[in-house]
């Protein structure tokens, strides 16, 4: 409500200026003081006091850290992470080196002058501070270029699935071309398509196979006893179940379906996760993507509901040492 | 302008103002906007070559189907009208509008009511108006004649309508 | 289990010696193995966030930390990917988290992220606002910034904030410090008044371009964020003009014969695409803002319009009725090698490449109704996320992720309308309005503040 007033009150001041002014075809001075202060990036080193016990005092950007082990050995943590490589995106980032938490860090002479543009349209010339306006300009373009080729390269993929997907939609019209569209197994329902009115549950009928060919298999002829030396379809099914529910995934990440995180634990007795640490270490540290997706599966591995796994106790030595492979391909 | 500012100034204070506030500080003149509006029924003071004149007793506008900018039978005679009416008072100089319902989007209704426009201007070339004094405008789906949402409405907004200078 | 266990068993069954002993190696080794499980699946739920109010050390300091939070916390709610925990059920206080966070106090509330953060006045009159993003699971400290500022210059700041967030977490750039280029509308339908305004993106700081006398449309942000490009109806001659936001400079893009209109920019920002109509034909245009000189793209007597450049400029989408109905094609920058990629039924229209590359969102019309669709620059993978009677010309956040378009909603007598902003994610969900102080059409998102 109050933002409204404001926004209001902001408007009709332009508004009055605009007709106090005479504005019109003519160039017309807008302001928008916001826009103009500059911004300046500091180095954050000096931003708190704040001592994180826990990890050394790495000068270091925070990122590289190869998603740290589990909360009780924190000696992943301790892994020299390279640099982040997301972070040099943006004029800014710069200076995020400095985020180490290391009361260390000298005053912020450092990056203070970080031309941090702002540049935008402030009409009004107060732009004192910042001398160099040409260093703007430049950034923007450069910027959503490279995401793509990162991200482009997955969605073509993913084979399966019903191939023609594009049924939904009325028959295509007349014009010779069908389409001939290779089956994209576009990806995952869970993206909305008003086309496709129905409804069509891929998920069920994986689990369900699997079952049964787990029973199949361990009942019969399996009932030799080495094989209680790993885990049955059953137990693994569970297993999967359970985490599958703690890690949060987001569907519209790019190429989300083709990114595949590997992360080897260590679990204890008691079946809770003693320590956890992503495989691929160099793509973690230079895949934004593939890093979020990988923070967020160590994250699954924390929450509450994940942290006793569903694990036969008896069968300690099958599970003890594990690599789970977070890929959401079925949920796509 | 004192006064202007006055009224904005309670209007500040009312949030709910702000469409009326608009328009005071935001001119009421409008752009190009449609002739077509105010018909005089008075003919009787309508003065011979004038754009009252043209409206009331030749027909200011043609219509068109959905997505269409080819002439009717209809919209023929009409323009047979103007033609001959334009022959008549060869001093008058004209701009055709070109407009679209609003089932379309906005970049290609202005293309289509470039297409209708021209339609219209062609028609009256061919029967005789100096290309030159036939000027072209589209305002694609921005400035309706009728309003509503159905087909009476769309039927009378897909038009040409020719604008005495 | 052991192995001598099994090996007394061998022993007894000597027929079977053999292959027991193989099994029995395979068993062995097979238990040291690590296991191995695919979870292929998982749940599609906002992330808990704890963002607390930065901590300010005197009244002002303490307003401004309150209200970066509040923005921060609103722009990452607003992209569905976050749910902010409800400030009221913070346990630790905010003196000591500064010292250090006590994660479990967090951890009960289920958050999954905890922002803090400071705001301390400076000698010079500025603020320094700073803050910290942890993990909290992992006890880590993920990222932090410090920021020196005017203090009327939190906003901006908190935007930035989010946005580091944002891509810390998801690893995607953020987009809310960004603006959005907008058409104002008000009056009746027939007299429509059309202003150019431009906002952020969250709808605050709004301000008007134009005063409404010219009729204006379609506006365009260029990638540099300094001027914007849109078609205006001034002296009655429709044509594309460039207006410098610094200067308030307005000026007309070329001379053509014909009305041109549908303007776009390049990457780069060298270039504007538009069409031109004249003689009843369409055509597409790119004109070099260094040298002034245009060139035809497209040469058919079709309507060519709408144009919109991939990502890195090598290729352009836009629409076409040269097949008798709009769809969309895609040619190279030049204008080569045009292949149509759209072949569903109704129309497809302005076709917009994302800053991401992946996709191109459209506006579809389909049995009387509009749809907002997006479809893979091949033409496969189409789908439509959102309809209504009448929702048009979607636009893209800089990061490519969410798309923002005008949906209008005739009043129950027809006789007028409402125009309003809305933004959804490319996946279809988290559709909401975007606040605009009137009726509000033709979004054109900014790319990120420089």
């Amino acid at each position: 409500m109050r933002h409204g007033l404001i926004l209001s009150a902001v408007l009709h001041v332009s508004a009055v200026l605009l007709a106090v002014l005479g504005v019109l075809p003519g160039p017309k001075p807008l302001e928008m003081p916001v826009q103009a202060i500059p911004i300046e990036v500091v180095d954050i080193g000096e931003i708190t006091n704040t001592r994180i016990d826990e990890k050394p005092p790495e000068p270091k950007p925070p990122a590289p850290r190869p998603a740290a082990a589990a909360p009780p050995p924190p000696p992943a943590a301790a892994a020299p992470p390279p640099p982040p490589p997301p972070p040099q995106q943006r004029a800014p980032d710069p200076p995020k080196l400095a985020e180490a938490p290391p009361p260390p860090r000298p005053p912020e002479p450092p990056k203070a002058p970080e031309p941090e543009p702002v540049p935008v349209k402030a009409p009004e010339p107060p732009k004192a501070p910042e001398p160099e306006r040409k260093p703007e300009p430049p950034k923007p373009p450069p910027e959503p270029k490279k995401e793509q080729v990162a991200q482009k390269p997955p969605e073509q993929k993913q084979p399966e699935q019903k191939p023609p997907e594009k049924k939904p939609e009325p028959k295509p019209e007349p014009k010779k071309e069908p389409p001939k569209k290779d089956p994209q197994p576009d990806f995952n329902q869970l993206l909305k398509d008003l086309t496709k009115k129905e409804p069509q549950k891929p998920a069920p009928p994986q689990p369900q196979k699997q079952t049964e060919v787990a029973e199949a298999s361990r009942t019969p002829e399996s009932s030799a006893p080495r094989l209680s030396d790993r885990l049955t379809m059953s137990e693994q099914d569970a297993l999967i179940a359970q985490i599958a529910q703690c890690w949060f995934i987001d569907p519209g990440k790019p190429g989300i379906s083709d990114i595949s995180v590997e992360i080897r634990v260590q679990i204890g007795r008691d079946r809770t996760v003693q320590r956890a640490d992503v495989v691929d270490k160099a793509r973690f540290a230079s895949d934004r993507v593939f890093r979020s997706v990988a923070e967020s599966a160590m994250r699954a591995l924390h929450k509450e509901e994940c942290k006793q796994l569903n694990l036969p106790q008896e069968k300690f030595d099958t599970w003890r040492d594990a690599v789970l492979t977070f890929n959401p391909r079925d949920v796509m | 302008m004192r006064l202007k500012l006055l009224g904005l100034a309670a209007a500040v204070a009312l949030l709910a103002a702000c469409s009326s506030d608009q328009d005071a500080a935001g001119t009421g003149s409008v752009t190009g906007a449609t002739s077509a509006t105010a018909p005089t029924t008075n003919a009787g003071a309508v003065r011979p070559g004038t754009r009252q004149d043209f409206e009331v007793n030749v027909g200011d506008r043609v219509f068109f189907g959905f997505d269409q900018y080819d002439l009717s039978p209809e919209a023929r005679s009409t323009l047979d009208r103007q033609a001959q009416w334009l022959n008549q008072y060869r001093a008058v100089t004209i701009q055709v509008e070109g407009h679209a319902d609003e089932r379309g989007t906005r970049e290609y209704n202005l293309a289509l009511g470039e297409r209708r426009a021209n339609a219209v201007k062609n028609y009256l070339v061919a029967r005789g108006v100096d290309p030159n004094r036939v000027g072209v405008i589209s305002y694609g789906k921005e400035r309706p004649a009728v309003l509503g949402s159905n087909e009476a409405a769309w039927a009378q907004n897909r038009r040409g309508v020719t604008v005495v200078q | 289990m052991t192995m001598s266990a099994f090996m007394t068993r061998c022993d007894r069954l000597a027929r079977l010696a053999v292959l027991a002993l193989a099994v029995l190696v395979a068993g062995a080794a097979a238990a040291r193995a690590e296991l191995r499980v695919d979870i292929t699946r998982g749940t599609v739920q906002p992330m808990p966030i704890a963002i607390t109010d930065l901590l300010g050390q005197g009244q002002s300091e303490g307003q401004i930390g309150r209200d970066i939070s509040a923005v921060v916390s609103a722009d990452l709610e607003r992209s569905g990917l976050f749910k902010p925990i409800d400030k009221r059920a913070f346990i630790q206080d905010l003196v000591s988290l500064q010292q250090q966070p006590r994660f479990a106090d967090w951890q009960v509330l289920r958050a999954q992220a905890l922002v803090s953060g400071t705001v301390e006045p400076q000698p010079d009159g500025l603020v320094r606002v700073a803050f910290r993003l942890w993990d909290v699971a992992a006890q880590q400290h993920l990222t932090g910034f410090a920021y020196r500022i005017e203090p009327k210059a939190w906003r901006r700041v908190a935007h930035k904030i989010a946005d580091q967030i944002y891509e810390r977490i998801t690893g995607e750039k953020g987009y809310f410090d960004s603006r959005v280029v907008y058409i104002a509308e008000s009056g009746p339908a027939n007299q429509r008044v059309k202003r150019l305004a431009v906002m952020d993106q969250d709808g605050e700081n709004n301000q008007f371009l134009t005063d409404g006398r010219s009729l204006v449309l379609t506006p365009r942000y260029s990638p540099t964020t300094e001027e914007i490009t849109y078609l205006s109806f001034f002296n009655n001659r429709p044509r594309v003009y460039l207006f410098n936001l610094e200067t308030g400079r307005q000026e007309v893009l070329g001379d053509f014969p014909g009305m041109t209109f549908a303007p776009r920019f390049s990457p780069d920002g060298n270039r504007v695409l538009m069409s031109m109509a004249a003689n009843g034909n369409t055509e597409i245009y790119a004109m070099d803002l260094r040298t002034r000189r245009t060139q035809q793209l497209t040469n058919h007597p079709a309507i060519d319009t709408a144009p919109s450049f991939s990502d890195d400029g090598s290729r352009i989408v836009f629409e076409s009725d040269r097949g008798g109905t709009q769809q969309l094609y895609v040619m190279g920058a030049d204008g080569s090698d045009v292949k149509r990629i759209t072949f569903g039924q109704g129309r497809y229209a302005n076709p917009v490449w994302s800053p991401r590359g992946d996709l191109i969102a459209f506006t579809r019309l389909y049995q009387g109704r509009f749809y907002i669709g997006v479809i893979r620059p091949d033409g496969t993978g189409e789908r439509l996320i959102t309809e209504a009677y009448h929702v048009e010309g979607p636009t893209w956040a800089p990061n490519g992720r969410v798309l923002m378009y005008f949906k209008e909603t005739p009043s129950s007598d027809g006789r007028s309308r409402r125009a309003r902003l809305y933004s959804i994610d490319l996946t279809g969900q988290n559709e909401r309005e975007v606040v605009t102080p009137m009726d509000a059409s033709d979004p054109a998102w900014s790319p990120l503040i420089p």
